[in-house]
């Protein structure tokens, strides 16, 4: 790597009382529509911060304001402290990787990565010699070395991605940006691409921003998620926080929330049929609500109290899990258990036990 | 799989799923041959009666060589002026909106559709000293009439539609992540025209004036009216050609057609060849 990264330790330290991006009811709007509506958000020095949301939530035209692509109707943006909410991109030092990479197919790999040293307006000027030593090494650093003279459409999707990625820090950007970034690879490869952009990110330190609906990824990926709907922030929290703790129906739902079922809260605990399910999160005192139960929250059980009777609708065996698709009620209840279970599989047509561990339990 | 494809063990590999090889290659090669490669044929074949050293005498008369001259001059003038002004046209009519922009679209073809008599008539009348434009020029000194200069701007006029129509379409794939990518790597709206716009519709741009420059070459019924036809000054080789069959002299206007046809093939080729370097990382 360049002898600038990772950045001497007082440059850090300095940097630490500051927060990198600093986001204060930022809003979008396109026609009447506000894609982004009053968002405040502040991301911390060296975060790798996720903004993970259904389509149209407003979170890739989130992502492109802090980059200056599109510019906010109203609040302010600081990047490090300074006021950037109506800067030029070129101007505000930012990487931002694109979902279809937007390489530039008339240059090699190695000119697309040198494009930002060329075009940069630095004091004094970067020499060849020195472009060519700080390109060499990022492209050591992603691991495409070899291909540097390849042209963009040589190479796998996986490949280009890795380019990209070496495009928008080879100017040593403030802060990285990544739209889908895995979006259109395949599994395993984004699987791979995962685990080496953390790795990166652990290595160089810049903060980083991603936009995904894949909640996994955001889950497995970022030190903390952003969860976005119709252009507002739900929550914002590590993985496991918004995990653990949905702050509302939404991000429950959009966290995997599984089965939807009407309820009665009572006595700090969600009645279910005749089956009482400890709630835990901050649910209303009392009266019908909605509880959200995890597939992974049931469990299988002949006797005792508080269970449940479903009939089985269809068992898949995926992997090391089986999943069930229950009838309770008319409604559907979508159960995972781990294959290698004691007890036999389930027939469908069966009639079964079940035990709800837990509930997130919102006002309906 | 190392040496032959697996495929390799079947006779039938090269059978393509597009079914109709054999049929357009048929057709192509059969229409090709009577449209282009007789008629070519036929004047290759004409002036033989000369023999090699009297091709070479009817070629490099002076009047000859000066009507080449000219017309290869301006032809190329007038692609050179059209390959910047279609790229602005062209830029203007797929980046921005604006009224009227369906009629501006339908007035770059009209120079196809007119017949070039008429072009050649109405821009006589226009840039002639007494003409509505030529009137403000002839007193700065600037005579357009009866001039080469003439004899560009209507070469001009026949070949603005070649590229605005070859570099629209590509302008119009271009994608605007591109300019944002350069933009986020500190590019200014000049750099990111010159490094990533320019490149990239290059081989579009020369392309289309590789064909402004072929028509303008061949171009006869509106330069006659404004060029004034002097020779030795403005008087354009395929005129040459038709006062050479006028005057009976087969041969010698054959042999001029293919001294012109000769150079337009090596001129074509060039830029084929630059095109074909232009665009060396689309890997073909």
């Amino acid at each position: 790597m360049a002898p600038n990264w990772p950045p001497p330790p007082a440059a850090i330290d300095r940097k630490r009382t500051i927060m990198s991006i600093s986001i204060k009811s930022l809003t979008k709007r396109f026609g009447g529509f506000a894609a982004v509506d009053g968002i405040d958000l502040e991301i911390g020095n060296g975060e790798l911060m996720a903004l993970l949301g259904p389509s149209g939530s407003g979170k890739t035209t989130l992502l492109r304001m802090i980059g200056g692509l599109d510019f906010a109707d109203e609040g302010t943006l600081l990047i490090e402290g300074e006021e950037a909410t109506v800067t030029a991109p070129h101007a505000r030092r930012v990487g931002f990787v694109f979902q279809h990479y937007a390489l530039f197919r008339h240059m090699t790999v190695f000119e697309n990565v040198a494009f930002g040293l060329r075009v940069a307006r630095r004091k004094p000027k970067l020499t060849e010699a020195a472009i060519k030593q700080k390109v060499t090494d990022l492209l050591e650093l992603v691991q495409l070395a070899p291909l540097a003279g390849r042209y963009p459409n040589q190479l796998s999707g996986g490949q280009r991605q890795r380019v990209a990625l070496a495009r928008a820090l080879a100017t040593e950007p403030r802060v990285l940006l990544l739209d889908e970034p895995f979006g259109a690879l395949d599994a395993k490869v984004r699987k791979e691409l995962r685990r080496w952009l953390r790795d990166i990110h652990k290595g160089m330190g810049v903060t980083t921003v991603f936009v995904t609906h894949d909640q996994e990824e955001a889950l497995e990926l970022a030190d903390r998620v952003a969860i976005l709907n119709k252009g507002r922030i739900e929550q914002v929290g590590t993985p496991a926080e918004v995990y653990d703790r949905p702050a509302s129906a939404f991000v429950c739902d959009f966290l995997g929330g599984g089965t939807r079922l009407d309820c009665q809260v009572e006595g700090g605990a969600a009645l279910i049929g005749n089956a009482r399910v400890p709630i835990v999160n901050a649910a209303p005192a009392g009266g019908k609500a909605i509880a959200y139960i995890r597939a992974h929250d049931i469990e299988l059980a002949d006797a005792g109290p508080d269970i449940l009777h479903a009939r089985v609708r269809l068992v898949q065996p995926v992997g090391p899990q089986l999943r069930l698709d229950l009838d309770f009620n008319g409604q559907v209840v979508e159960a995972v258990l781990d294959r290698d279970t004691n007890l036999a599989a389930p027939a469908p047509g069966q009639v079964v036990g079940l035990r709800l561990r837990q509930a997130n339990v919102y006002a309906g | 799989m190392t040496g032959r494809s697996f495929f390799s063990v079947f006779p039938r590999r090269d059978r393509s799923i597009i079914p109709g090889f054999g049929l357009t290659l048929g057709i192509t090669l059969f229409y090709l041959t009577i449209i282009v490669l007789i008629p070519l044929a036929a004047l290759a074949l004409r002036p033989t009666d000369l023999g090699f050293s009297g091709f070479v005498a009817a070629v490099t008369q002076p009047r000859v060589l000066a009507a080449l001259k000219l017309s290869f001059t301006t032809a190329f003038f007038a692609a050179a002026i059209n390959a910047v002004f279609g790229l602005a046209v062209a830029w203007m009519l797929v980046r921005y909106e604006f009224p009227g922009k369906k009629v501006v679209d339908a007035i770059v073809d009209l120079p196809f559709a007119l017949p070039t008599a008429v072009a050649g008539i109405a821009l006589t009348s226009l840039y002639a000293p007494n003409g509505w434009i030529g009137q403000y020029l002839d007193p700065l000194g600037i005579k357009v009439a009866f001039t080469p200069l003439g004899i560009v701007v209507a070469l001009t006029f026949i070949g603005l539609p070649f590229v605005v129509r070859t570099v629209q379409p590509v302008l119009e794939e271009l994608d605007t992540e591109l300019e944002e990518a350069a933009a986020c790597l500190g590019a200014t709206r000049l750099e990111t025209f010159i490094r990533v716009i320019f490149p990239v519709i290059l081989p579009a741009l020369m392309t289309g004036f590789a064909m402004a420059l072929a028509r303008a070459v061949g171009e006869y019924g509106s330069v006659i009216f404004i060029a004034g036809n002097m020779p030795m000054v403005s008087e354009i080789t395929p005129l040459l050609i038709v006062i050479k069959l006028e005057q009976f002299d087969y041969a010698g206007a054959a042999a001029i057609g293919v001294a012109m046809l000769l150079i337009s093939f090596i001129m074509l080729l060039v830029i084929n060849l630059l095109q074909r370097w232009s665009r060396r990382w689309a890997g073909i």
